[in-house]
């Protein structure tokens, strides 16, 4: 069978360190203020019952890449192998394919005025190498390989694990797959106690000058 | 074809082969040792050596293309981090490249502290530095002070054997601000001053204050064998008072009240020897202390004691004692919330001793010894004799007029920013009655470098030669080469090849301990001198391997090199000093009688950044640029503190301005701040907001602060008995105020 | 478990897309809604709005020449517009939209060019032609939207729909205002005509509202009961962020008050009120333009 790239993400392994985040900023040269791969890190519980969760984000090169779907220049492309790819010298940074992308993991280049994403590190992919994230990571959380063959590393780990994936219900079919990814860390939106609701007559006086606006938490 | 287009083509066809066969072979890929160019796929070139930002000194590899460093990855030939690496680590390229680094000799050219500078010469440099040694060395060697940093290394060899040569100055090694005390107590106890955890094969891992999902000293080896350890089914259980990235990903969690940690694990200790659950062959055979007199010894330490000065609740500390002891093998881990104190030394013996109880020492799965190489230092040997100093005892010294110093040199240490009661370093520095000259040699301005009357542009890690043998993680001793993967930028140089020019300069009395042409012939007999290395071709083959590591198993069961060859639970040596020689809990009696809106401050560092010079590079910087103040959710509602809101901090010595954090995740008394930040005279980078470089990027700086200088705090503290500072004690108080000044 | 979470570290995304897109939606509806209306009088016979046909293909030609300029300004590499032509992709709905977007001006100023010879056959057929260009120019953006997948409040069925009907809602209150300004103009035994044109334009204005209201009735309660993204995304304009623009200004300020006044007998006939309705209702759209296109990039996804 041919080549299908795969990454796993093993929480259990995971020690939210970053050092993909930059091993990224490294090798790809990502500017300043945008991402290729990100670790976010969660806290939930009360006091003394508290406990954090890592998860590291990256494009999951998806089976049924909406991205690729919306792209009007083929900017964006699927490879055999499962890679996303994206053509710097095609793309018009019209953006709707980080529009489009329901995992945010796509950036207009501040400095190069075009869309850029994570694409496996293909340069290294096609030479054999691992991806640069993959290669940093000091306690292998993360592992790459080649779903489709039976004797990888990944395939093993894939076949004995209950993994997970992100937001499956896109129908994107995420090539990225968790090992114990935990629930408050995938949801993307508030919990009810995060949100701050506005009472929008207030708010409109306010904002005429009528009434004083009330002081806010925060910045 | 020149050479150099031969050699690339050589490379190309060479990948092309390799592509070829790839295609046809396995689709396993190879996790590293390689890399290529991102938009050429040209092979780079790999230049093996060691990461220097922190104390773990990993193997890593420096690519280059076109003789520019452009990535570094980490060396999968090393044994501790078997190609594994940290942020910091990565980050060493943007070190290199740093715009504001320092490139040439400066000579003050107004008044101390002005930033008016003259450039000047090497030679000239040098040769004035020589003629003021000689002089001092004529009259007082003590008054050649000499402060070696950075903080977290030990000083190189060559820099020693300067000293050393030179014959009686006064040193202070800038790392023992922080690891003095733990040091100190593990040589008492085992003769050793740090231990390697078998984390891959341990079952148990009771962690007292240390960090290591973010930083130890032995960051990525510690880390990558720890979380092996919990895969195989280890259970991890972390005192921490604030909710640390180890503590959060724990299977427990004990937020215990800051420094009191020995009287949990006295209580555990008690809890285990009442129980029977101790290894009484072990301790026949290595304890120096009668088991019957330690019982008696430990008999005061109940659980609920325990529990009215931790917090702990008894029964947790019972089923957490049971468990350690009934589960083979177990060990500990513990780190600066333990050792930082006033009662550092204590802690430290007082945790150490629940390993020794239950035979978890020198055994497969417990603590070990660390199993190095002792590098030799090659002959003609100086015998000149050094005054060692704490670094933080230094400047009350000098302030006191205990210590004049005629000539200090602070070399890569940062002592106006890092140390406590920063202030008054400061006042010290930029006084001339006090310091008549001063040198100092780093890589970067620094707060400390402005203030310098000869400044000397340092090469950095990347640059210098050194030969490391880091304690084995797997127990099998390897030696590490560190050796220059470009020539330095600009005029810098590696401080010890200085030294060497010195040494000569000064006359035959310190230069004939000194007789090598370079760093690297230096290294080059170090490396001859052990027979097996020198037979696998020694430095040659290590400039190009990087790590020389022979094949072996762990020797389990070392003998401890004590002077009674035993494991000291009773210290004969603090017995003599009429210091308390069985672990005791010492409470810190200000802690006891906290006030209304008095908390007890803890330090801490982040998988990111470190107290010296991350703040310079923004791979790092983009991530955190911020330390704001942990403080209970409960509390801060109570106090009426939001996040983001301002509150002041004071203590004894100073107080200063932070934003506050409000979390679930720490101890209703402890307050909690990263320490690395704020800075005002370290590069642009680490002060926030945008410029113009060479690198585009710095005009894309978002962050307009880069958070708050927080070391004007904690005032100058030591543990009575072992000297390290005590940076976890502090009391401050709290306030909410209107807006944050700079 | 709900309780105590809190993100410790994340990173921000900028919305994609900006201001210049919500114009953008905004120009191609007026432009869609008057093309539409100016075929009421060519297209469909309806000679009593003669005088507005010829208006209409005015505005709806300016309108969609300047529409897609905001969309290359918010180009990365504007200068690279071209790559649309030869690298199309024709799953992509901004592919449809770079095709539509070149034939209905081009159609839109044949359609113009024979009303103003006065070839009533040609002006009808082209009219004809031009409706549905007019559907599709507005209703594929609403595509662009709903085929986005990411994000709750756009990634729904109604949207191409409410896209289209909202764009007849501004297309009219922008009809209403042209009329009213040529009647300030008109020769004076005209003006009953153009006042007719007004009330008349008033009344299937207020058909519009109740149906563009009916649309967003239905869009909000389906998102509030169907996902958690989509729960999240109504909560948004209901009660969250968005909420004072969205009642405030869509709902109250662009829909119900206009709808009072133009159901009030007495108001529906005067002009000045008339035109105080179509105001408030362009102010209405351009919000809902901007709710959905800044406030649906505005829910975090990662
Ligand atoms: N508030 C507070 N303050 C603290 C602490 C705290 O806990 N709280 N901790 C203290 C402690 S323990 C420490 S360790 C310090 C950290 O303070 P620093 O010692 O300043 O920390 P580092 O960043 O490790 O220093 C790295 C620097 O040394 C250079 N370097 C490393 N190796 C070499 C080499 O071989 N040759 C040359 N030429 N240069 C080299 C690097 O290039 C870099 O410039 O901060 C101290 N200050
Ligand atoms: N990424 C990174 N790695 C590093 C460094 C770095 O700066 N960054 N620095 C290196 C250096 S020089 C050193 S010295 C080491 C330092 O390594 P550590 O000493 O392990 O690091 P700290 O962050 O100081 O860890 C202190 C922890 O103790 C907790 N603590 C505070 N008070 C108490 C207490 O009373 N009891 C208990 N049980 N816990 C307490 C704090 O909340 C914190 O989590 O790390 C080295 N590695
Ligand atoms: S490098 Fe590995 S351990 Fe660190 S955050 Fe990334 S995945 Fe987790
Ligand atoms: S994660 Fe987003 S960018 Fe990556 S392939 Fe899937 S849809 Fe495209
Ligand atoms: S921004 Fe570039 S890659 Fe994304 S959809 Fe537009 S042309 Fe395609
Ligand atoms: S695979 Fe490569 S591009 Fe993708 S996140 Fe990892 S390092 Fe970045
Ligand atoms: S742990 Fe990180 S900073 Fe420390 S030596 Fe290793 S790579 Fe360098
Ligand atoms: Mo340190």
């Amino acid at each position: 069978m041919s080549v299908r790239w795969g990454m796993v993400v093993d929480l259990r392994r995971c020690i939210g360190c970053h050092a993909c985040q930059v091993a990224c900023k490294a090798e790809m040269r990502t500017p300043l203020g945008v991402y290729r791969n990100w670790v976010k890190v969660v806290q939930k519980g009360r006091y003394p019952n508290v406990s954090l969760s890592f998860l590291p984000a990256l494009c999951n090169n998806c089976e049924n890449p909406i991205c690729v779907r919306n792209c009007p220049t083929q900017a964006t492309f699927r490879r055999e192998d499962g890679i996303v790819m994206q053509d710097p010298h095609r793309c018009i940074g019209c953006k709707y394919c980080i529009a489009s992308c329901p995992y945010d993991v796509r950036y207009l280049d501040p400095l190069k005025r075009v869309v850029q994403k994570c694409t496996w590190c293909h340069h290294r992919v096609d030479v054999g190498l691992e991806p640069a994230c993959v290669n940093a990571c000091p306690t292998r959380a993360l592992i790459f390989g080649d779903i489709n063959d039976p004797e990888s590393e990944i395939s093993k780990v894939l076949a004995a694990n209950a993994v997970q994936v992100l937001k499956p219900e896109r129908d994107t079919l995420p090539h990225v797959f968790y090992i114990g990814a935990d629930m408050v860390a995938m949801r993307t939106y508030g919990g009810a106690e995060e949100r701050v609701e506005v009472d929008w007559v207030r708010w409109w006086l306010a904002k005429l000058g009528i009434l004083r606006p009330r002081a806010q938490a925060g910045e | 074809m020149t050479r150099r287009q031969f050699l690339k083509w050589a490379l190309w066809a060479g990948t092309a082969g390799f592509v070829f066969q790839y295609g046809l072979m396995a689709t396993e890929l190879t996790r590293g040792g390689r890399s290529v160019g991102r938009t050429t796929g040209a092979p780079r070139v790999a230049v093996p050596t060691v990461c220097r930002l922190c104390p773990a000194r990993c193997g890593i590899l420096a690519f280059l293309e076109d003789g520019v460093v452009v990535k570094i990855e980490g060396n999968p030939k090393d044994p501790n981090a078997r190609g594994g690496i940290c942020p910091k680590g990565l980050s060493g390229v943007q070190l290199l490249f740093q715009p504001d680094r320092l490139l040439r000799p400066l000579r003050r050219a107004g008044p101390r502290g002005s930033a008016r500078w003259q450039a000047i010469s090497w030679d000239e440099a040098v040769s004035e530095l020589a003629s003021r040694l000689i002089e001092i060395r004529n009259n007082d060697a003590q008054q050649f002070v000499f402060l070696s940093g950075p903080a977290s290394q030990r000083p190189d060899a060559l820099t020693q054997r300067f000293l050393q040569a030179f014959g009686g100055p006064t040193v202070s090694e800038a790392r023992l601000l922080r690891v003095a005390n733990r040091a100190y107590a593990l040589s008492l106890t085992w003769g050793a001053d740090s231990y390697v955890p078998d984390l891959a094969q341990t079952k148990y891992i009771l962690n007292f204050g240390a960090n290591p999902y973010e930083s130890h000293e032995m960051y990525v080896p510690l880390i990558r064998r720890l979380i092996e350890g919990r895969r195989g089914g280890a259970k991890l259980v972390t005192f921490d008072p604030r909710l640390s990235r180890t503590a959060g990903r724990s299977d427990e969690w004990f937020p215990l009240r800051s420094g009191t940690d020995a009287a949990v694990a006295l209580a555990m200790a008690n809890v285990i020897t009442q129980l029977g659950l101790y290894d009484r062959e072990f301790l026949e055979k290595h304890s120096n202390w009668p088991m019957d007199a330690l019982a008696e010894h430990l008999r005061p330490y109940t659980p609920e004691s325990a529990e009215r000065f931790s917090g702990v609740a008894a029964g947790h500390i019972r089923r957490i004692a049971v468990e350690f002891a009934t589960t083979h093998p177990a060990l500990l881990l513990t780190g600066g919330g333990l050792s930082q104190r006033a009662n550092g030394l204590q802690n430290e013996r007082a945790v150490f001793l629940l390993a020794a109880l239950t035979g978890n020492v020198e055994r497969r799965g417990g603590l070990c010894l660390p199993r190095r190489y002792e590098l030799a230092d090659p002959e003609p040997r100086p015998s000149g004799a050094i005054n060692p100093l704490p670094p933080q005892e230094l400047f009350v010294q000098i302030s006191l007029g205990e210590t004049s110093p005629q000539l200090l040199w602070i070399d890569r240490a940062n002592p106006a920013f890092e140390q406590p009661q920063p202030h008054m370093v400061q006042e010290i520095l930029k006084d001339e009655n006090k310091i008549p000259f001063l040198v100092v040699s780093d890589s970067f301005q620094t707060e400390t470098a402005q203030l310098a009357d000869l400044l000397l542009p340092a090469a950095t890690f990347l640059e210098s030669w050194e030969l490391h043998s880091p304690p084995a993680y797997d127990l099998v001793p390897y030696v590490a080469l560190q050796q220059p993967v470009i020539s330095p930028w600009g005029e810098a140089r590696p401080i010890p090849e200085v030294l060497l020019e010195l040494a000569k300069q000064m006359g035959v009395e310190v230069g004939r301990f000194l007789p090598f042409g370079s760093m690297r012939e230096y290294v080059e007999k170090q490396a001859q001198a052990i027979p097996e290395l020198s037979a696998e071709g020694g430095l040659e083959h290590l400039t190009e391997v990087g790590i020389w590591a022979p094949a072996g198993h762990p020797d389990y069961g070392r003998d401890f090199s004590t002077d009674s060859k035993r494991l000291e639970i009773f210290s004969s040596v603090l017995a003599l000093r009429k210091q308390p020689a069985l672990p005791v809990y010492l409470a810190v009696t200000e802690h006891e009688q906290l006030g209304q809106d008095e908390f007890l401050l803890s330090v801490f560092d982040t998988a990111v950044q470190d107290d010296g010079v991350t703040p310079l590079l923004w791979w790092l910087m983009e991530i955190e640029h911020r330390n704001s103040l942990w403080i209970n959710a409960e509390v801060a509602k109570r106090m009426r503190i939001h996040e983001g809101d301002w509150v002041e901090i004071s203590s004894q010595v100073g107080r200063i301005r932070v934003r506050a954090f409000p979390t679930e995740g720490i101890h209703p008394q402890t307050v909690a701040i990263h320490g690395g930040l704020g800075h005002w005279g370290l590069g642009r980078l680490a002060q926030g907001g945008a410029f113009r470089s060479q690198d585009p990027n710095t005009s894309l700086i978002w962050w307009k602060e880069a958070g708050t200088h927080v070391q004007p705090l904690i005032p100058i503290r030591s543990d009575s008995a072992a000297g390290g500072q005590a940076w976890q004690d502090t009391v401050v108080r709290l306030v909410k105020v209107e807006e944050g000044s700079p | 478990m709900e309780q105590g979470v809190q993100v410790l570290y994340n990173v921000a995304h900028e919305p994609p897309l900006g201001v210049w897109i919500a114009v953008y939606f905004y120009f191609t509806g007026l432009s869609a809604g008057s093309f539409i209306l100016s075929t009421l009088a060519y297209g469909f016979g309806l000679k009593k709005y003669k005088p507005i046909g010829f208006i209409g293909v005015v505005l709806a030609t300016v309108l969609l020449v300047l529409a897609p300029l905001n969309l290359i300004i918010d180009l990365g590499r504007p200068e690279r517009f071209w790559h649309l032509f030869p690298y199309l992709n024709i799953k992509s709905p901004v592919t449809w939209g770079s095709f539509l977007l070149t034939i209905y001006p081009i159609n839109c100023l044949i359609y113009g060019y024979f009303m103003h010879r006065g070839n009533d056959k040609w002006t009808k057929i082209t009219g004809l032609i031009g409706i549905p260009l007019a559907i599709s120019v507005h209703g594929y953006t609403g595509f662009i939207l709903a085929l986005s997948k990411a994000r709750a409040l756009w990634n729904t069925a109604v949207m191409p729909i409410l896209f289209l009907v909202s764009a007849m809602v501004s297309g009219i209150a922008l009809m209403i205002l042209v009329v009213a300004i040529r009647r300030l103009f008109a020769p004076p035994e005209e003006r009953a005509q153009y006042h007719e044109i007004m009330v008349d334009l008033g009344r299937i204005l207020a058909a519009a509202i109740l149906a563009d209201l009916f649309l967003i009735f239905s869009d909000v309660l389906v998102l509030l009961t169907a996902d958690t993204e989509a729960r999240e995304a109504a909560l948004l304009i209901l009660t969250l962020d968005f909420s004072p623009i969205f009642l405030g200004v869509e709902l109250l300020l662009g829909s119900l008050v206009p709808l009072t006044i133009l159901a009030l007998p007495d108001f529906n006939r005067r002009m000045g009120w008339i035109s105080l309705a179509a105001v408030l209702v362009m102010i209405g759209i351009f919000a809902m333009r901007y709710i959905m296109v800044i406030g649906g990039q505005s829910l975090p996804l990662s």
